[in-house]
Formats: C-alpha cells, structure tokens, sequence
C-alpha cells in the first residue's frame, strides 16, 4: 500500500507536465524555418524540421558531469525522445557540477534522478532511464536511435561504443549512427563528431590520449621520492599484505588506512607531501572536473548534434578542443582517419619484429603500443593457442611458448589479439625482419 | 600558529563540505574556493545566456548573487531557458529564475531585484560597489548605449565586468577590466634549478657527492650532479664560461651522453634537461619589466597589496640580480636519501630568498600577510597583470586595424553583431550592414549581415550554454584570481564550430 502511494507520487509531477504547456518552439524556429548564406543548399526550412526533431530518437551515454548538461541541451534544442543510460549512483562529489541532483539524492541512480528532473521541468520532452552497462545494451536496442550522444570519463566505454557503432554500419543510411563525443579535464576540454566508417573514429585517435603517469615498482618499493611513490607503495604493495580483498577507494576507513601508511612510510624516509586529499586523488586517479568547462563541451556537442539532426548548417568536422587555463584557447581540426585502424580501418595490423622476438617480447610491444593499448592480451592463431591469459588453467597450458621466438611459432598466419581493454579482436601479422 | 592549523585540516579526513568540492579544490585550492565565497555577483539579465552562465558559478558555490531584471516571464522566455518553468509565466523574471537558481546550491545566498538593468544605470550607479563582478547580458539592456555607461563606470572604479551574448549560431564574451593582478597564474612548471648559477651550498653539495661504487649507485647519481659536474669541468676546460656556440653547445652535450653506460637512465634524464644550463636566471622577462615600470605610476585604487610586493620585488632583483628562487624540483632518478638532501638545498636557497624577500617587504608601507609574500615569492617570475579597456575602446582605429582581409574572420562577425546590439529594435540585413559600415568597418559584411538578421535576436539554448560555460569560466579565474583570465573578447562560431579571440 505504502509503495503504490509512493509509486503514485512520483508519477505525479510526469501526469502535471503533460498537462502543462509544452514549450514552444521559438528559440529554434529562426534557424529552421528560413536558411541563411550558410545554410546548407539542399536544406528545406519548413516547421515539418521541428516535427521531425520531435520525433526522433537520441541516445545519451552517460548522466554525469557531460550528461546532466546534454540531458537540459537536448531538451531544451527540440529534441523530445530521449534516451539515457548510466551504470553510477550518485555521490557527493558530483554535486559541485551535476546539477539535476541535490544532496538528498546521493546513493540513487544517476540516470533515473537525471530523467526524472528533466521530465518534470521541461514539459513534452520524455526522458528514459537505464540504470546500466552500456555492454549490457544489444545491437537492437542501439539500432532505434538516430544519434548518440557521449559524456563519459572511461576509456574503455568510449572505445566500445565506438566499435559498435561501427559495427552497425550495413547497406541501408538508418544504420549509420552518428556520434557525438565530449570530454573534459579540469579547464580543457575537446568535442568531436563521428560518423562511423566515414569519419576518423575513437579508435584512430587514440594515440592522441596522454598516457596515465605510472610509477616503476623498483621506485616505489625501493627509492621513493615524491609522496605519490608511497602512496602507490602503501595501496599496491601494502594493503594485500594486510587485506584479503581489495580496497574499497571510496570507503572512508579503507582510504584513511592507506593514507597513514604512506604517511609513516613518507616520515621514515623525509618526504612532504602525504594527504588524505592527494592519496584518494593517486589511487583513484581522480580527474578534476569544474562546471563551466563541462557546459562549454556539452554544449558545443549538443550543438553539433542539433546540427547533424536537421541538416541546417554545416557541422564540426571534426575536432574541437577548448582550454582555459591560459586566457581561452581553441583549436577546430579535422582529424585524420587512420587506414590501418584496428575498428574502421583495413583490420589489420602489421608488426614488423626482429628475428630474436619471443612471444612475451611480443605481448611487451602490444602493451606498450599506443595505438592498441592492450593490458593483458591473449593470443592465437587459426590453428592454436599461442598463450592465454585467462583461465587460469588454459594460462598454465600455454606459458611455455612465452620464451619461444615469434618467427617460429607463428610463421605467415595472421595472429587474432584479445584483451579485457578491447572491444573487438584485433587482427595481426607479424613480419619477422 | 596558524600555518600549523591549516596543515592539520589539509592532512586529515576532509569534511562533507571539501568532499562536495573536491574536484575543483584540486584546481584552485582552498585559497581559491575561499575568494569564490567571498564574492558576490550581479547578474543583469535572465534570458538563457544569463542564467546558464549563472548557474556555473552557483554550483562551485559563489558566496552570493543577486538577478536583475524588469518585465514578466512569457511563454516565448521558456523555450529555451532551463531556469523557468510553466509556474513562471506572467510573474517577474528576476524573481522567477532566481527562485530555480537557488536550488541548486543552498551554500550559495541568492536574491533578485525586479528592476530593468537600464533604469539602475540611468538613476543609481553606485548600486553596482557593492558587488566584487557585474555580468550583463547585452539583450537586458534597452539601448547598447546604456550598457557603455555602465561599462564606463565600473572600468573607473576598477570593477570588473563580464558582457555575455548569444543569438542564433553566434555568441560573444567580453570582459571589461582596468586592471587584474594575478599572482598564483599556474604556470606549467615552477621548476627553476639556477644551473646557469648555482649558489655556494649547491655547489658544495655537487662537489661533496661521493664518487658511485657500484653499477647500482651509478645509476642513482642525480642527473643534477651529472650536469654541475660535466659543467664545472667544462668551464675550468674552457676559461671559465658555459658553451654559448652551436658547436660548443653540441660538444658539451656528448659529454653528458658519455657518462651513459648501459641503459643508464639518469643519464637521459640528464640529457633532456641540458638545456635548463643555458636558462638564464638573471634574465627579467619582459612582462615583469613592464611591471617593474607601471609600478611606478601613480597607485590609488589599485590593488596595494599586489603593487607593494611588486615594489618589492623590483627591489629584490636589483639587489640579487635575479628572482626568489621557488624551491621547486622535478622529479628524478636518485636513492631516496639523495633526492630528499639536494630537495632540502633548494629548499633552503629559497627560505633564504624567502626571508630576504620578506625584509624588503616589511619596509614598505603597506603590510601584506605572509601568506600572500610567500605565494608571491614563489610564483615571482609568472606574476601577471591584466590590463584591459572599455567598451567605447571596440571602436577605436587599433581596434578596428586587427580586422583581417580573410572572407571568415570572425572579428568582421563582432563587428556586425555589436552593430545590430546598437540599433535594437527589429532590423534587416541592411541596416545591420549600414551601421557596421558606420563603426568603421570597411570589410565585406554582407553575409554576416544577413545571417545576424534572420536570427532576430533570439537565443539558441546551446550556443547560450556554450557561452555560459566560457563566462563562468572567466569569471571564476577573475574571482579566484588564478590562472590567466581571457583579455578582452572571445567570440564562438556555432556553425563553423570555432572561436577566436582579440584583445579590443
């Protein structure tokens, strides 16, 4: 009884905004119902655009920082149906730029909070929630959508979607679906349009991310120098020694119990530095993130996105990037598709390695590679395993061709990598010099 | 005493209200967030340019802000402004954003005053002292002429303003500020190791580090001692000076590369900073000459603080010939002991400096709190003033001159949307065109022209967003008096999806 009422409650404020006014479209009309000197020649302007935003169908990824900015963007640009999905609860951290939600909702799913706001205050647009994994999403679900729009601060995720897109790609135009990606860090950020096959993707520019700093194990259990070292000492090397399970980074005891170690550990050998801030910021990897910049990026990707959706000028092709430490900088590039790229490119890749290459120096080169970045690769042929990662018995069975040289074990066949980081097989030959 | 209590709080559990600012606390640190909450702000206008740039300055929690503006919100003021809502309709518009403003930050102390920005210019300027920042929307004003005037005054009394616009595709920022000073600018490096002169206790503890024993030991030489070392040498070989040639310079560097054996990466570590030797620390930068200069002008109602310390600084730069010394090193391959012993050296070398400095302070009439001598000391050499101008300013021949021959110069695109800003009113492509013509541009606008008329005014929520974001960014360095704020106009393209800047 007491959950029906509840239910009850929360539908409410959804009944009052279908009764309400539905915004109008004034803002959007100048721009879609006359054309200018820079519109594009074969756009039509006409009040059917405004209907056809309406109606059609947009993904965003993502209900953080970028998300909650794109959400509002969106609704208030003529878009009506909207989708969203997030896999993250809310936390106190994100209440100094993530504006749909307030103290009260900590704990409660982004994307649902995030829906249930924009619903509410903006009359005749319709949010959906999923409370998520993208991954958890099959090619069905992501086919209905005519664009997509991403606020994400993974790696991982940007990588996968991207590849799916991709891979949506067939003979009829409804299966290209354009991406928007934003990304932001502190003062700077970059947007960016995709169109799958046809553009540069995720995946070409990935040697273009500034790698993670990471510190040489000798370093940290041995010489440290700056307080990182012996924050990195006490998380990596110390807590498993103490602790059966791993460390939870954002429970207060298990942070505290980290940070005092390296803190003792810092004091034994007279480095400054340790704080509690710094030792959640290291084990974390905590990306500062500021509301200003986030709604520059989100803004200039929903922008394109409205661009993209009625054809009514021309769109970004393809970069933006904005920074703002120094006065305000931009800079607005095409960036180049690369030919061999491992998701839109020819699918192969070509290694050329010495004759003296074993397997292991091999794995060594993928890891390293900045243009696959691979964490812990398998690897085969069509005719056999060369060496597994994972399970554990499989690992066992092929660790002895580590040590084998390459040239021998692999011959002219093409060998297929996979990998927890990669969102598709990579293809790969190898040229023995 | 109470550097011991700031420490405390730094190095324990931060309190839910740090932990709500974490992610900008790492940018500008608490000194920053307390300047943030010690402002308050006067937004003048409500339209979605107004209020997005708002609520980016709400959310890292401003101390107060008040929202003002005349008339009634319509349904037409809905279709793109996040902050009314249907409940909005017919009721004030300062009122009723200022109401959604608030809730997004109870932190945050919020008002509003139901009175058209125009009317305060024309009856009571001196409303606008009591506020650290004005931000104006342009379209919140009845005539452009009213926003000069109060671009005039506040430029007089050395507040800053931040003029917001967007219609259609275009949108525009311009601050107008006298004069900034910044101290902490974050530079990407503070890292100034005086190799080109270094001080006898550096030298001492070059010339006393023992000579490696083993392959291991070797490896951990700093690549500091590695470069005093090869340089001593290299002077005593070459009477006495550094390598200034090409040839000399090169000669020197395969010195340092035959130290290497094995893979020896001190020794790379040593090669990429070879050229920190040719840096030249008694070198004034040319900004900070230009400080040492202005310092002398007359200084009423200007910041005391920064010009006494300005004062002092020229004074310490003749007498040392060169600037505090910050005491920050990079990081390097060294045994720990090693690395925390040369750390200590160039940390004393700038204590010393420090208390030097401090003393020239102290004879200065205006007291400045330690804190602010040592952040000074610290940063000396990336200290920046902003100086700026006033809106009649846009007008004037150097101004007008930085117009380019290029079809897309976005500074024609300025031009063309101020001119439709002064004529108000509903416009055609030729009037637009006629008046930019009367402000002095000689530059096709044709297109320009015709692309700001068919957008009558009326903003895009995105471009709006867009703008509010770089604002609000401005307005937060300005604020915080961190990092280097735009000087003095940015304008976004939002179809050829690009910005460009000018100083006007």
């Amino acid at each position: 009884m007491h959950e029906l009422h509840d239910q009850i409650w929360t539908s409410l404020p959804n009944l009052f905004s279908t009764m309400t006014a539905v915004r109008n479209p004034y803002s959007i009309s100048p721009v879609l119902t006359t054309s200018g000197p820079f519109s594009d020649e074969e756009f039509a302007p006409s009040p059917d655009v405004i209907t056809a935003l309406a109606d059609m169908s947009i993904l965003v990824i993502g209900a953080g920082g970028l998300g909650c900015e794109i959400l509002k963007n969106l609704a208030l640009s003529g878009f009506k149906k909207i989708h969203v999905i997030d896999m993250d609860t809310i936390d106190i951290s994100n209440l100094n730029r993530q504006f749909l939600f307030r103290p009260s909702d900590v704990g409660k799913p982004k994307s649902e909070v995030a829906a249930e706001f924009i619903n509410r205050r903006v009359a005749g647009v319709h949010v959906t929630p999923h409370f998520g994994k993208i991954q958890d999403f099959d090619n069905d679900f992501y086919m209905q959508f005519t664009l997509v729009v991403c606020g994400l601060d993974s790696i991982e995720a940007r990588r996968w979607i991207n590849a799916t897109l991709v891979g949506l790609v067939g003979d009829s135009p409804e299966t290209l679906k354009p991406l928007i990606d934003g990304g932001t860090e502190g003062f700077k950020g970059q947007s960016r349009v995709i169109l799958p096959t046809i553009t540069s993707c995720y995946e070409c520019s990935l040697d273009m991310l500034t790698p993670q700093t990471t510190f040489p194990m000798c370093t940290i259990a041995n010489t440290p120098r700056l307080p990182e070292h012996c924050i990195e000492w006490a998380s990596v090397l110390e807590w498993p020694k103490h602790f059966d399970r791993k460390a939870d980074n954002d429970d207060v005891e298990d942070v505290t119990w980290i940070f005092e170690q390296a803190r003792a550990r810092a004091e034994q050998f007279g480095i400054e530095g340790v704080t509690y801030q710094l030792t959640q910021g290291v084990i974390k990897n905590i990306i500062p993130a500021i509301a200003s910049t986030n709604a520059i990026i989100a803004a200039s990707s929903c922008n394109e996105a409205f661009k993209v959706a009625t054809t009514c000028v021309p769109f970004l092709n393809n970069y933006m990037m904005y920074s703002g430490n120094n006065s305000v900088y931009t800079y607005t590039f095409q960036h180049q598709k690369r030919p061999d790229c491992p998701v839109c490119g020819v699918q192969v890749l070509r290694l050329a390695v010495p004759k003296s290459t074993t397997l292991e120096n091999l794995i060594e080169r993928l890891k390293e590679n900045p243009a696959t970045k691979v964490k812990n690769p398998s690897l085969r042929t069509a005719s056999k395993s060369l060496y597994m990662a994972s399970p554990k018995e499989l690992e066992e069975m092929t660790r002895g061709n580590l040590v084998k040289l390459v040239g021998e074990l692999v011959g002219e066949e093409e060998v297929t990598v996979t990998d927890e980081a990669l969102p598709f097989s990579l293809r790969l030959v190898v040229d023995v010099e | 005493m109470h550097r011991d209590k700031r420490q405390r709080m730094s190095d324990s559990i931060p309190s839910q209200k740090d932990r709500k600012y974490d992610r900008q606390l790492r940018l500008w640190a608490a000194s920053g967030q307390r300047a943030l909450e010690d402002a308050s702000v006067c937004l003048l206008g409500s339209s979605p340019v107004a209020t997005e740039t708002m609520k980016n300055l709400i959310l890292p929690n401003v101390g107060s802000y008040t929202v003002v503006d005349g008339g009634n919100v319509t349904e037409d003021d809905l279709s793109a402004n996040f902050f009314f809502d249907s409940d909005s309709i017919g009721k004030s518009k300062a009122q009723s954003a200022s109401l959604l403003l608030n809730e997004l930050n109870k932190d945050s102390t919020g008002s509003y005053l139901d009175q058209k920005p125009s009317k305060i210019v024309a009856s009571n300027l001196s409303y606008f002292d009591q506020f650290s920042i004005i931000v104006a929307s342009v379209s919140s004003f009845d005539k452009y002429s009213d926003l000069e005037a109060l671009s005039e005054y506040l430029y007089s009394h050395y507040i800053p303003l931040v003029v917001i616009s967007s219609a259609g595709f275009y949108g525009y920022v311009r601050v107008v500020m006298k004069e900034l000073p910044i101290i902490d600018t974050h530079p990407d490096s503070l890292v100034d190791l005086r190799l080109d002169s270094p001080w006898p206790e550096l030298m001492e503890y070059v010339n006393n580090f023992p000579e490696p024993e083993t392959a291991a030991a070797r490896d951990h030489v700093p690549m500091i001692v590695l470069l005093l070392k090869t340089a001593d040498k290299w002077i005593k070989e070459h009477e006495g000076g550094l390598p200034t040639k090409r040839d000399e310079k090169l000669a020197f560097k395969k010195q340092v590369e035959a130290l290497r054996q094995g893979d020896s990466e001190n020794v790379d570590e040593a090669v990429a900073a070879v050229w920190r030797l040719y840096q030249k620390s008694n070198q004034v930068p040319s900004q900070i000459r230009d400080l040492f200069n202005l310092s002398a002008e007359d200084s009423t109602d200007r910041d005391p603080t920064f010009w006494t310390l300005v004062e002092a600084l020229k004074d310490f730069v003749a007498e040392t010939g060169t600037f505090p010394l910050s005491g920050t090193v990079p990081d390097f391959k060294a045994y720990t002991k090693d690395y925390v012993d040369i750390q200590r050296v160039y940390k004393d070398k700038a204590n010393k400096d420090l208390s030097r400095f401090k003393e020239i302070v102290a004879t200065k009439v205006v007291e400045v709190p330690e804190t602010v001598i040592e952040e000074f000391s610290k940063n000396s050499r990336f200290i920046h003033l902003a100086r700026g101008t006033s809106l009649t300013h846009d007008i004037s021949p150097e101004s007008l001159a930085q117009i380019t021959s290029e079809d897309d110069d976005l500074l024609k695109l300025y031009y063309v949307i101020r001119a439709s800003q002064m004529l108000g009113g509903k416009q055609d492509a030729f009037s637009i065109m006629t008046k930019t013509n009367e402000l002095g541009v000689t530059a096709d606008v044709v297109e320009y022209s015709q692309e700001v008329a068919r957008y009558e005014g009326r903003e895009l929520h995105n471009i709006s967003s867009v703008i509010g974001g770089v604002a609000s960014q401005e307005i937060v360095k300005i604020l915080a008096k961190q990092y280097v704020p735009l000087n003095n106009t940015v304008l976004f393209d939002g179809i050829g999806s690009k910005m460009e800047k000018w100083l006007l």
